[in-house]
C-alpha cells in the first residue's frame, strides 16, 4: 500500500497516490476510500506527483470511486500528474471524466 | 533450463546490489514473482533518467512501453501456470526508429491471447473495476504478436506514442 489518505475538509480527502496504485494495491486503495465515503466524504483529490505506474486494474480502483461518489454530486479530481499517468489518461481518454489541476492546492480552491 | 545460466538473473539479485540500468537491446531476466515489478520498473526508471533527448523515440513512448509491459507482467503474475516450474522471465527492448520493440518471454504454460482477443474486441462495461488490461495493451502496442518458442512463450510488440491510439472505455 503506498498511497496515503489525508482529510482536508468534512466532504474532502487528499489521496497521495505514492508509487503505484497497480493489481497490487486497487483492492487497499478501493477499501480505504469505501470507508472514507461511508465517513462523509464525497470529494477526492488525487495527488499523482510521485507516481510511476497506474495500471488498469489501478484506473478500475479508481472508476469503482467514481461510482460511488457520483450519486452524491461528489468528484474525483487529478492533481499533478506525473508523466506515467498522463501517458494512460490520455490513451484511456479519462480526462473526460476526472478534471486534472496542476497542483493539490489548486484542485482543493477548485472544490472549494 | 531456457535461458542462459550466466544471465539467468539480473544483477540486483545476483550480488544484492542496486540494479543498474543497463544498455538497451540486452535480455533482462527474473525469476523471483515478488520483485519482478520493481525490478522492471526500476529498469524503466534507468532508461528514463539516462534518455538522450536526441534519441528518435520519446519519454512518452518509453512511458506506454513501461505501461505495456507491466500489464503483461500483471497478467502473467495473476494468471500464469507454471507448473512445478521455476518461473523465468526475460524482458528485452529496443530501439526502432521512433518506436520500441519490446519481447518478454517467460516459461508458463501460456495464454489463448489470439482467443481472448477474438471474444473481447472492446469494453461493455461503464467505468470497469477490471478486465481492460490485454485490452489496453493491444490498444497501446503495434504488431502484438504471441507465440510459443523453443519451449517458452513470447510477447512481441512495438509501442510508440500516439494521440491516435486509444481505448475505447464507456463513462455513462
Amino acid at each position: 500500500m503506498s498511497f496515503k489518505i489525508e482529510p482536508f475538509d468534512t466532504e474532502t480527502a487528499v489521496v497521495t497516490i505514492g508509487k503505484t496504485l497497480d493489481f497490487r494495491n486497487a483492492d487497499d486503495f478501493k477499501s480505504s476510500c469505501q470507508q472514507l465515503v461511508e465517513s462523509g466524504k464525497h470529494n477526492f483529490i488525487l495527488d499523482f506527483s510521485d507516481t510511476g505506474i497506474l495500471d488498469s486494474t489501478g484506473l478500475g480502483s479508481i472508476f469503482s470511486l467514481y461510482r460511488k461518489v457520483s450519486p452524491l454530486n461528489g468528484q474525483v479530481v487529478f492533481a499533478a500528474i506525473s508523466r506515467p499517468v498522463q501517458v494512460v489518461v490520455q490513451l484511456t481518454r479519462t480526462y473526460k471524466v476526472f478534471r486534472q489541476f496542476p497542483s493539490v492546492d489548486a484542485a482543493m480552491q477548485a472544490l472549494q | 533450463m531456457l535461458f542462459p545460466k550466466e544471465r539467468s538473473l539480473p544483477v540486483s539479485v545476483r550480488s544484492g546490489l542496486q540494479l543498474i540500468p543497463s544498455m538497451y537491446s540486452e535480455m533482462h531476466y527474473f525469476r523471483d514473482l515478488e520483485t519482478i515489478i520493481d525490478e522492471v520498473h526500476g529498469l524503466f526508471e534507468g532508461w528514463e533518467s539516462n534518455h538522450d533527448p536526441k534519441s528518435k523515440f520519446s519519454l512518452e513512448t518509453l512511458n506506454v512501453a513501461k505501461l505495456a509491459v507491466h500489464e503483461w507482467l500483471a497478467n502473467i503474475l495473476q494468471h500464469a501456470d507454471f507448473k512445478d516450474r521455476v518461473p523465468e522471465l526475460g524482458l528485452h527492448i529496443s530501439p526502432c526508429g521512433e518506436r520500441l520493440y519490446c519481447v518478454i518471454q517467460d516459461n508458463s504454460e501460456g495464454f489463448d491471447v489470439d482467443g481472448y482477443y477474438d471474444k473481447h474486441h472492446k469494453i461493455t462495461v461503464v467505468l470497469p473495476d477490471r478486465g481492460m488490461g490485454l485490452l489496453l495493451l493491444r490498444s497501446c502496442t503495434e504488431e502484438l504478436k504471441y507465440e510459443r518458442q523453443e519451449g517458452r512463450q513470447q510477447l512481441m510488440f512495438y509501442v510508440t506514442a500516439s494521440e491516435d491510439s486509444y481505448l475505447e472505455i464507456p463513462f455513462s
